[in-house]
Formats: structure tokens, sequence, C-alpha cells
């Protein structure tokens, strides 16, 4: 293969199952794969890929999650997003968690809130933006529209340094 | 030494208990991405905890070379591990000493951070 990067697109849809969730991973890391010259890059996409769609499936009110990645060759750049329909609870909590995932140095934030993660009862982790942050970086965005749609979008700059 | 762990066989995941003299290895092979990890790996840890301080331990060997991916709540439950661990008074405590293949991404970004939690606690090879 080339060392140069090449553009393309793909969207899934699928229904919100956790079964389905392992094979998108495996199937964007490959999408990913052939399209830049980096493999530890397409691996942490692939991560944060699964990583989201974890949490779509877990809080989706509806039955479709939707997933969107376009890799631009020319920018070296990878947008992905993945949308699902949530609540205004769901959403409300969602914004005020995503601020806290960015409220500090990307370590230190995911330390805190995996130390946090151990005391919880209700069977959630909340870890997956941290580690998505920390491990990955790039830019995270949280959109939600008036029926609260809810799209968590990540830009990866292949080139960008790795934090970890 | 019987700490009477026995091998772990559910979804994509398997794990297998090795004891010898005084050392436990669990052995990790497949992913940790289902839903609930916990409910696997919960009683799994508070089982190893609980014998490595009865019997004295001083390290216990998780080899992760053979996993292919731990979701979030995977690495949840580990750090549950560490922070009962860290909870331990310093004479009782032993290591746990995490193997790790440095070429697999995840592996070589997940598993270090989680020497940060409790330090002096876990080591990675």
């Amino acid at each position: 293969m080339s060392d140069s990067m090449q553009s393309g697109h793909v969207e899934i849809r699928f229904g919100p199952r956790w079964k389905y969730i392992a094979a998108t991973r495996s199937y964007v890391q490959n999408f990913v794969a052939i399209s830049i010259p980096n493999d530890s890059k397409a691996d942490q996409i692939a991560m944060a890929i699964s990583e989201l769609l974890e949490n779509a499936v877990k809080y989706s009110d509806g039955e479709e999650i939707h997933i969107s990645m376009h890799i631009d060759g020319q920018a070296k750049k990878v947008f992905l997003s993945v949308s699902n329909q949530g609540n205004p609870e769901t959403v409300a909590s969602l914004r005020t968690f995503f601020e806290r995932v960015h409220s500090g140095p990307p370590l230190e934030t995911f330390l805190e809130l995996m130390k946090e993660a151990t005391t919880r009862s209700d069977g959630l982790s909340q870890l997956g933006l941290a580690r998505i942050r920390y491990e990955v970086g790039g830019e995270m965005e949280l959109h939600a529209d008036d029926n609260n749609y809810v799209t968590v979008s990540l830009t990866v700059d292949v080139d960008a340094k790795e934090n970890v | 030494m019987s700490l009477g762990i026995e091998p772990i066989k559910q979804d994509k995941l398997t794990i297998t208990p090795e004891e010898e003299a005084d050392k436990l290895s669990l052995s990790f092979a497949g992913s940790i991405d289902m839903e609930n990890p916990g409910e696997v790996l919960g009683p799994l840890f508070e089982r190893v905890h609980n014998g490595a301080l009865e019997n004295n331990l001083k390290e216990v060997l998780v080899d992760f070379t053979e996993l292919t991916f731990l979701n979030s709540s995977g690495i949840k439950e580990l750090s549950k591990w560490i922070m009962k661990l860290g909870a331990t008074a310093e004479d009782q405590r032993y290591l746990i000493r995490i193997r790790h293949n440095k070429n697999t991404t995840w592996q070589a970004t997940s598993l270090p951070t989680l020497t940060y939690l409790v330090p002096g606690t876990v080591e990675i090879e």
C-alpha cells in the first residue's frame, strides 16, 4: 500500500443491538486501515466508534443507530459521528457529562472518572468519552436537535501527535 | 496453595487461571466487549483478591497478550480491583503484574493508565 491517504465515505445504520457493535468495530477498523497508512490510528478510531456505539445502544430511545464516517485524504482527517434518538432527560445528562469530560486535562479527567466508576452501583462505567479524549484525542462535539436526536462527532487528525 | 479458581468461558472471552507454588496467573483470550463484563469479572477479581490475601501471595500475573479488545466497562472492573487493592493495608498488598502486547494499539494506550490509579500496585510488562 502506498503511504498516501485516500478519501472515502461510509454510512451504517443498524438497530440498537449490542451484538452488532463488535462487527461494526471490525468493519470500521478495516475500512480506515485501507485508507490511511497509520494502522494504530485505524485501531484507535475503531475503539472510539465502539465506545460511542456502546453509549448509543445503551441510551437510545429509538430503533436505529446511525454512523457516518468520512476520510479526507487531502486534509488528512477522519470525521466520524454516531447518532441516536434520545429524550430530554438523557440529552440533559449527556450535556452535563460532556462538559465534565472536557473540564480538565485528558489523563487527569480519565483517572478521576475511573475512580468514580468504581463506586457506581448502577452498572454503568461512563468512561467511554474520557477514554476517547485521552487515547484518541481529536475534537469531540455533542449536538442535540429540538427532537432530542443526539449526535456525537469526532474529528481526528491522522498526523497529530498522540496523547498517549 | 489452592484458590480454587475455575476457568471461565463466556461469549468470546476465555480466562484461564494457573496456580503454581505461590504464584497465580490469569490468562485472558478473546475480547471483553459484552454489555456488562462485571457479571464475569467482578466475582472473579473478588475471589482472586481474597484468595491472594488469604494465601499471602506477592504477585498476581494478568496476561492480556491474547485479549483482542477491552471496553470501558471492562476497564471499570479492573479499576475496581485495583482500588480495592489500594484500600488494603500496605503490608498485605500484592502486586498486579499486567503482561501486555505493545503491538496491540489499545493495550499500549489503555493498560499503562491503570498504573496511575494506585501507584505501586500495578506494573506493566
